[in-house]
């Protein structure tokens, strides 16, 4: 599995648990509000993140536009590791 | 780790739970009575209070626990909410007809009135009034007991109330799963009790909680703000661009709390701390979170003599970090070590943080449990909560996202903040929603 497979499927899996949905009601191309993220949720996701891979999104800048959809989410991930 | 326990009729309380029964105890110091909130609806036109009468007498047969009443465990001490065996049902719904030319000041008036309405010891933990407007609409308001009831698990009874209108047949058996009394995780509710000592400790080293009143006794009044779709959307963009995305909960603490510091300052008081303890939602999304609990507090706090800058990165590191650490939970399980100790105890307990129960309550529901656009047959214009607040702190500021707008009500005690500073802070959200 590539890197970017592995970071999209953790992602996928965390935002599933976190906001308590099944596999199948996530979808990647969805932006994190659409999918029904808020504050608590978004920052149990960064920690979540910080723990796997050792990259803390909010001191790196994270923008908007990283939030577009979980794809573009783990493409972030990916530039920082 | 919960244990599930064979009486169906007796459902043991969280640690939240218990100290919600401290914040009734608190409440039934001053005038009006009890630990309760208002969610209303203004509704396009009427509904039938025959059949709105029938649905409620439906819910009372429904969900016993309604009807129940506090008590504890002789042989462990662990306190717990009984359902009755029998149910006596009682008419709870109040219709008033308002042909007064002033409808919103005649409305106002009565939805105070209802707000400061104890629930007596003989009557379910759920009331109801319709207020009837000379123009066909309606303002439909569900006073709900805090101790039986969270905002969500509010807001879950009115679309089970719906559903009945409608002539469904909901299951009730799902939504009420009684839990054992949690005595089996000792050295994890201690662990927990130690991360929230920390929490404190570390609150009690930034200095004194400024306190609004620490004598207040009169009765509770609220107001409305409403932020329409395009303010809040500009308050979205706000918190996006000032504080970065999604981080909108920190950003409206850092705003409440500034306009605290401006009414401290008005005071003369330039140098105590704001704390302001805000709820958060500890759901799992389970069908059986109806009734009780299913919150915690996170302590906000920041320093008078911070930017704005400074204050919204504090923020924003504070709600990192009682996330990372897992506070809240740890709270909710800490909680569970005090059921043994008498409620005018528990009652001092919530009152201590840092000194103080805090200087204000915050919170922000951005989740909708009842999203329907039509409620009752009817046309749902606004709806909003309304909580209680209890004499300390005296002061509460609640958000709920309804749709694409937000709605902000102040909910304060009687006395504690005159009108100049609840414009300063009436105005401090709308005014963060300016663009810039």
């Amino acid at each position: 599995m590539s890197k970017i497979a592995e970071i999209q499927d953790f992602l996928n899996k965390e935002v599933g648990t976190i906001l308590r949905l099944k596999e199948s009601e996530v979808n990647e191309n969805t932006s994190l509000d659409d999918l029904g993220v808020n504050s608590m949720a978004f920052v149990e996701l960064l920690i979540a993140i910080e723990n796997k891979f050792g990259v803390q999104l909010i001191q790196a800048g994270i923008t908007k536009a990283d939030l577009s959809s979980l794809k573009t989410l783990a493409l972030r991930i990916e530039q920082e590791l | 780790m919960t244990t599930r326990q064979n009486n169906p009729r007796r459902f043991y309380l969280n640690g939240i739970d218990w100290i919600v029964q401290g914040m009734q105890y608190n409440c039934q110091t001053a005038p009006g009575g009890d630990y309760q909130f208002l969610i209303i609806s203004h509704l396009a036109g009427t509904p039938d209070a025959d059949k709105l009468r029938m649905c409620l007498r439906k819910l009372q047969e429904m969900f016993p626990l309604l009807s129940g009443k506090l008590r504890r465990n002789w042989f462990n001490l662990a306190p717990y909410w009984q359902a009755p065996r029998k149910i006596i049902f009682r008419d709870i719904l109040t219709v008033v007809q308002l042909n007064e030319p002033d409808r919103e000041q005649a409305c106002h008036r009565y939805l105070t009135g209802f707000l400061n309405t104890p629930f007596s010891d003989d009557m379910p933990k759920l009331a109801a009034m319709l207020l009837v407007l000379s123009d066909g609409s309606s303002r439909l308001a569900l006073n709900f007991d805090h101790r039986l009831f969270d905002a969500a698990g509010g807001e879950q009874i009115i679309a089970i109330l719906n559903d009945l209108w409608n002539g469904a047949e909901p299951d009730a058996s799902g939504f009420m799963a009684p839990e054992g009394p949690w005595l089996n995780e000792w050295r994890h509710q201690f662990a927990c009790g130690r991360t929230v000592n920390r929490a404190l400790l570390s609150i009690r080293k930034q200095g004194t909680a400024s306190l609004l009143s620490s004598n207040s006794v009169g009765s509770n009044r609220y107001a409305l703000i409403q932020l329409d779709e395009a303010g809040f959307a500009s308050l979205e963009k706000r918190a996006d661009t000032e504080a970065g995305p999604m981080m909108l909960t920190p950003y409206l603490a850092a705003t409440i709390q500034e306009a605290l510091h401006r009414i401290f300052s008005k005071r003369g008081d330039c140098n105590s701390i704001c704390v302001c303890p805000m709820t958060v939602s500890l759901r799992q999304g389970r069908r059986d979170e109806l009734f009780f609990n299913r919150w915690s507090i996170m302590p906000m706090y920041s320093s008078p003599n911070s930017s704005h800058e400074e204050r919204l990165k504090q923020q924003i590191g504070l709600f990192y970090t009682y996330i990372k650490n897992k506070l809240p939970y740890c709270l909710s399980k800490a909680c569970l070590l005090c059921r043994p100790l008498p409620l005018p105890a528990i009652a001092k307990f919530s009152q201590k943080s840092s000194g103080s129960s805090g200087t204000a309550a915050i919170a922000l529901l951005s989740q909708m449990e009842f999203d329907s656009v039509f409620l009752l047959g009817e046309k749902v214009k606004e709806l909003y909560h309304v909580p209680r607040i209890p004499p300390s702190p005296g002061l509460g500021i609640f958000m709920n996202r309804r749709g694409s707008k937000l709605n902000i009500t102040l909910s304060w005690v009687d006395g504690v903040i005159d009108d100049e500073e609840l414009e300063i802070l009436a105005s401090a959200i709308p005014q963060a929603a300016e663009p810039t």
